[in-house]
């Protein structure tokens, strides 16, 4: 009796959970569906399944938006910025976790309360920086401000992540004559492979999909990134949903097939620093 | 060479040289110094210093500085295009005190951060919960319920824009037919509605991401607790209360933190659906900052902003990490 009466329950929640899931994911449809509608079939049939299969929307809208070159300057502030956070947060984590000096907890100290800081509140005097640089238009400037935004978190997940390796590798290295750059490159950095793909997965996301940023910096139509490219596009062809809809598709796949390949790694990345916090 | 407590100068900037550069530079600087220990113990600070270095710079510039000018252009008439700052002392604040639409814009973003907190962390932990059981479908509908946070909230935004237009949008008719007629509004032109259908765009994109991290702290709770509360013949709402609950205390002090500063600077997705209106029923902090800022060219003033919202987010993660983390429980 009880057996069976769990079971009910197991199958209702499933019920209600399979519903959730598809009300959840009607937008996402709904977008993909219409990207392969013409005009005239979204304003007449806007929810059910494509019939004409219009793909001349996606070949357009990719014209339209320059997509190919957004797609270029997303991989290529994508790929820099990841790469210069992987290398700055976890050298500089190395130290903050391994060594209890006052020095060193000052600077873990100094890292983490940058958590706290909102974008905002360095936006405007960064824009006046950038601007007397002459750096504006130029991709250093998104680069180099979005690796100094997400070094704190880096440096939070790196550094406990370091706590937990043992030393002991690196003490029998020193001994035999390797100073710390090389200890570090050869026997450290690959012990924190784990931390390094959450790292490269959480900032990857973050700054594919940041809007703010490359809007104020990067203004040519040349240097868009995909979320700035989507915006304008949106700005010159509000009324034609059809290629808007394409537009979207395309700038939601590049992030989507990441995640499909990648998936078990992103569950992991996002949990990395907030269950053992 | 003396191997004394305290490096030399000399020796210092040596150390520092030899422990980053040449292999083997640590050893014979050690072995003249007899001891390694006493080598590492000296040089601790050189390699602190010589490894932090690259970040401490990048932060230094580009984060550091412009927060702590920040605080000076809250006191200054600066408008964005001249080369010359004018001070104006504790003025920008004074006038903030009686801006009108500061103070709505105080009301949007805290109206906007609570319900955005509640309500996704509770779908989130009640999605959580459910897909615990491990279903056949657990693992699509896990997918399903993470894709938006994988988009721009530019893509989340005008997806939604579409759904929810008030004329040919699919929410509305889907209502209508559904002889709910009188619940289909006008969802981002009302000024009564549109900050809740904001925060629910908002809500439907983060969830997974919330949703993620509470059930890596379910799947974490140890099977033991659930079965000895079975001997006692717990019902399963019993179980819930006397022990997931107080076993995920600690996601719920990530959760709500990260929401809870996410919402209160989010920016883009009212930008790109509402851009603050109708009116200003929408216009949060982060958009009136930016407007003034960006658009009045008034970057003093902006500035104020900025740090009247930057201390509101510092006083509540305080506040916050205070009160969540007394009530967590370690096992």
């Amino acid at each position: 009796m009880a057996a069976n009466g769990r079971r009910h329950a197991a199958l209702v929640i499933e019920i209600v959970l399979i519903a959730a899931g598809i009300v959840y994911f009607f937008p996402v449809y709904i977008m993909i569906a219409n990207s392969m509608k013409t005009s005239m079939e979204i304003a007449q049939n806007p929810v059910s399944f494509p019939t004409s299969f219009y793909l001349q929307n996606f070949v357009k809208a990719w014209v339209a938006s320059s997509f190919g070159n957004a797609f270029r300057n997303s991989l290529f502030v994508t790929v820099v910025s990841v790469l210069l956070l992987v290398i700055s947060s976890s050298m500089a984590s190395f130290p903050l976790g391994r060594y209890q000096t006052r020095l060193s907890n000052g600077l873990y100290i100094l890292f983490v309360s940058m958590l706290m800081v909102p974008f905002q509140m360095a936006m405007i005097p960064l824009y006046r920086m950038i601007y007397n640089l002459h750096w504006i238009n130029t991709f250093r400037s998104v680069i180099f401000v979005f690796v100094a935004l997400n070094l704190p978190f880096s440096v939070f997940l790196y550094t406990g992540f370091i706590k937990t390796v043992p030393a002991e590798l690196e003490e029998s290295a020193t001994i035999d004559g390797a100073g710390p750059l090389v200890i570090f490159a050869r026997i450290v950095f690959p012990l924190l492979k784990p931390v390094t793909s959450s790292v490269v997965i959480l900032n990857s996301l973050a700054i594919w999909n940041e809007f703010l940023l490359p809007l104020l910096f990067l203004q040519k139509t040349a240097l868009r990134t995909i979320p700035v490219a989507v915006f304008s596009f949106q700005g010159q062809y509000n009324t034609n949903w059809a290629m808007l809809f394409a537009a979207l598709v395309l700038a939601m796949l590049p992030m989507l097939i990441v995640f499909l390949v990648l998936q078990r790694h992103f569950v992991k990345g996002i949990t990395a620093g907030s269950v053992k916090g | 060479m003396t191997s004394g407590r305290h490096a030399s100068p000399t020796e210092f900037v040596r150390g520092y040289l030899c422990s980053v550069s040449e292999p083997g530079g640590i050893t014979r600087l050690a072995f003249t110094h007899g001891g390694i220990k006493q080598f590492m113990k000296q040089n601790t600070t050189a390699v602190t210093l010589a490894f932090t270095t690259p970040a401490l710079v990048i932060i230094a510039i580009f984060l550091l500085y412009p927060v702590l000018s920040g605080f000076y252009f809250s006191l200054t008439n600066w408008n964005g295009l001249d080369r010359t700052v004018g001070f104006i002392g504790l003025r920008n604040y004074r006038e903030i005190l009686g801006d009108r639409e500061v103070m709505v814009s105080l009301k949007n973003t805290a109206v906007f951060t609570i319900t955005a907190t509640i309500v996704q962390n509770f779908t989130a932990l009640a999605l959580a919960l459910a897909l615990d059981r491990r279903f056949r479908s657990g693992g699509l509908l896990r997918t399903i319920f993470f894709i938006p946070v994988l988009m721009s909230s530019i893509v989340v935004g005008y997806t939604w824009s579409f759904l929810l237009h008030p004329l040919f949008g699919i929410v509305n008719k889907l209502l209508t037919g559904a002889g709910l007629g009188f619940l289909a509004l006008d969802w981002l032109g009302n000024p009564h509605v549109a900050l809740f259908s904001v925060v629910g765009m908002s809500v439907w994109r983060w969830v997974g991401y919330s949703m993620v991290i509470y059930l890596a702290a379910l799947q974490a709770v140890p099977e033991v607790l659930y079965e000895s509360a079975n001997i006692d013949g717990a019902s399963p709402l019993r179980k819930t209360v006397s022990i997931t609950l107080p076993l995920i205390a600690q996601a719920f002090t990530i959760n709500i933190l990260i929401t809870l500063i996410g919402a209160m600077k989010e920016f883009d997705i009212i930008y790109v659906t509402t851009g603050g209106g109708p009116g200003y029923a929408t216009q949060t902090l982060a958009v009136l900052l930016y407007n003034e800022a960006f658009q009045a060219n008034r970057m003093g003033y902006g500035s104020a902003i900025a740090v009247v919202l930057f201390v509101i987010i510092l006083v509540m993660s305080l506040v916050q990490l205070g009160i969540l983390r007394r009530r967590e429980v370690s096992f």
